[in-house]
């Protein structure tokens, strides 16, 4: 009880001087570091580790103890202390055996409603509805260009990110520690590519992630209007719009624009002025909210 | 909590590793149903959170430590380590009346006097209660939690709990033996 | 909001589910269970837990690494089966320093407190 009322007046004394150390307190934040990101060793070989350790401290411990207390050791246990540790180690193995699943095995064993959402095409948003998450300040849009570098650089979404499929389960963690009002859209020149990226980023198990429909090719075909104004003003040769290139399939993932240079962003089309639009699409995003966690 | 045996004949404890594996098994329940492991101090510092919400809510308001429980429109009590704090002492209690070692004893070495020992746990709660939130967690929440899930942070944290006690039990060794 | 409802495997989003009277009572009986093992393994008794440091009693560290190596196995156990989505647990974040020096402090309190 005393030692309660302590703790609770250490508690207090740190809530309330915890600013002045405030600067050190939030140093070295390495976020959710787990021992396998520390020692680049798969999950099962850290826990059948962590295992044996344990059994030669346990091991240690009692022969300390014998030898502190002068005591012998009690061997009537014996038996029971080898049957549980054989056990335990036994299980550890088979965790290490078996293994972590990887993000699309993850996919299909944890997430069989997104299967069918993804067939029901409940997860491919169409270029208004991006658009109208852009310009909602209630809601932080992530977007995420899965293309090659090269397509990127022709031409992007403002703000979109440039991410190869490989980075996606190590980016997922970063992710996953977004506000809960985030939303996560995909996005390749058509689909497949965004729709691989969107397996892997559900399977790791990142909420509220969407594909863009039809992708960037759609994206073009919504808003690559040409501005009457700017051609005017004479901006018109540095933004000539990018014209459509007749003979790439659709479908192929390919991006179906010719563009006269690499500007990324700075085409009107990367930045379409939301009020310019009508949003006319069927809604599909639904943000999922997240269960408190923690700890103390 | 200060709450031990000694009457009559209390029921043994447990061996240590069969009380440890059901404890792993509680640990695991716990992040099995919730995603979240065990906690006991964050549950405290709620309650701190609280009180002091009510005596000076303008403390509260100026700390922006205490603004992440309290102040505004937020309900420091409402959350759920709190009423996980209620269940371990209802259940630390439950266990020590079922194996009949419920009565009130304090827990000391023979060299000190009853007065000496509260004032020591006074104190050394004082000293763990700072470094808990300092750590952001304490034995059960940083330790045992952080240390099943494998966080590079907890198993420091609790590395270096047993390095700051090995470290000065030697000088403090006249309370316990 | 519909899907929340078959989402298998753990952790569970009990709170959507059952909204929060079911999440605490949940949490209750958790820390219910904590407090109980707790007891029966020693934890209420601070010459056992101080004995730790004195090397008579390792109480402490077998219980507490017993918890751990067997809640460990199960958690990672049933996250290989399928059965418990790892990423979605809670990991304590890592602030390594301040860790540290949070455990060295809380080590001596425990030297001088008992518990």
């Amino acid at each position: 009880m005393f030692f309660v009322g302590g703790l609770s007046v250490g508690i207090f004394i740190f809530s309330n001087t915890v600013d002045r150390i405030s600067d050190f307190w939030n140093s070295s934040y390495m976020g959710r570091y787990t021992l396998m990101d520390w020692l680049h060793l798969p999950t099962g070989v850290i826990v059948a580790g962590i295992v044996i350790l344990a059994m030669f401290l346990f091991w240690g411990a009692e022969v300390v103890e014998n030898a502190v207390n002068g005591t012998k050791p009690d061997k009537s246990k014996t038996k029971y202390k080898l049957i549980g540790a054989a056990s335990i180690s036994v299980l550890a193995l088979i965790v290490a055996f078996i293994g972590q699943p990887t993000p699309l095995e993850r996919y299909q064993k944890f997430f069989p409603d997104k299967a069918e959402q993804l067939a029901n095409r409940e997860v491919q948003i169409e270029p208004p509805e991006l658009l109208s998450y852009i310009a909602n300040d209630h809601v932080r849009t992530v977007m995420l260009d899965v293309r090659d570098e090269a397509d990127y650089n022709l031409f992007h979404i403002k703000d979109a990110k440039n991410v190869s499929i490989d980075e996606l389960p190590q980016l997922s963690k970063e992710l996953m520690k977004m506000p809960a009002n985030t939303l996560f859209v995909v996005m390749s020149n058509d689909e497949a590519r965004a729709t691989e990226a969107w397996k892997i980023l559900v399977g790791e198990s990142v909420d509220n992630v969407y594909i863009l429909e039809g992708g960037i090719n759609n994206w073009l075909a919504t808003y690559n209007i040409v501005n009457e104004e700017e051609r005017l003003k004479g901006t018109a040769i540095a933004f000539a719009p990018p014209e459509p290139i007749a003979t790439a399939a659709t479908g192929t993932d390919t991006l179906r624009y010719e563009f006269p240079a690499a500007l990324g962003d700075q085409y009107p089309a990367a930045e379409p002025n939301p009020e310019e639009y009508e949003f006319e699409f069927t809604p599909k995003v639904k943000l999922k909210t997240k269960q408190p966690a923690g700890g103390g | 909590m200060t709450v031990t045996a000694k009457k009559k004949k209390p029921a043994p404890y447990a061996n240590p590793y069969a009380a440890g594996a059901l404890l792993g098994v509680v640990l695991f329940a716990a992040f099995f149903l919730t995603g979240s492991g065990l906690g006991a101090s964050g549950a405290l510092q709620r309650y701190i959170a609280a009180i002091q919400d009510f005596i000076s809510p303008n403390s509260v308001n100026q700390n922006a430590y205490l603004l992440k429980y309290a102040g505004g429109d937020r309900e420091p009590l409402d959350n759920w380590l709190v009423y996980m704090s209620i269940g371990i002492v209802a259940g630390g209690f439950v266990s020590a009346w079922i194996h009949g070692r419920l009565s009130f004893t304090t827990g000391k070495g023979p060299r000190i006097s009853v007065r000496t020992r509260w004032l020591m746990a006074f104190l050394g709660g004082i000293i763990m209660g700072y470094g808990a939130r300092f750590a952001r967690g304490c034995t059960s929440g940083q330790g045992l939690s952080g240390g099943t899930v494998l966080s590079v942070g907890s198993w420091a944290f609790l590395l270096a709990v047993f390095a700051g006690a090995y470290a000065v039990a030697y000088f403090f060794r006249r309370l316990w033996i | 909001m519909e899907h929340l409802f078959v989402s298998f495997p753990g952790p569970f989003p009990i709170q959507a589910m059952y909204g929060k009277i079911g999440f605490y009572t949940v949490t209750l009986l958790i820390g219910f269970g904590f407090g109980y093992m707790l007891e029966i393994g020693g934890f209420a008794k601070s010459e056992k837990l101080a004995a730790q440091f004195y090397l008579t009693d390792m109480t402490v560290f077998k219980v507490m690494f017993s918890a751990i190596v067997v809640a460990m196995v199960l958690v990672f156990g049933a996250a290989a089966l399928g059965g418990l989505d790892y990423n979605r647990v809670f990991v304590n974040e890592t602030y390594l320093w301040p860790g540290i020096v949070g455990g060295l402090i809380m080590g001596v309190g425990f030297v001088i407190g008992g518990y």
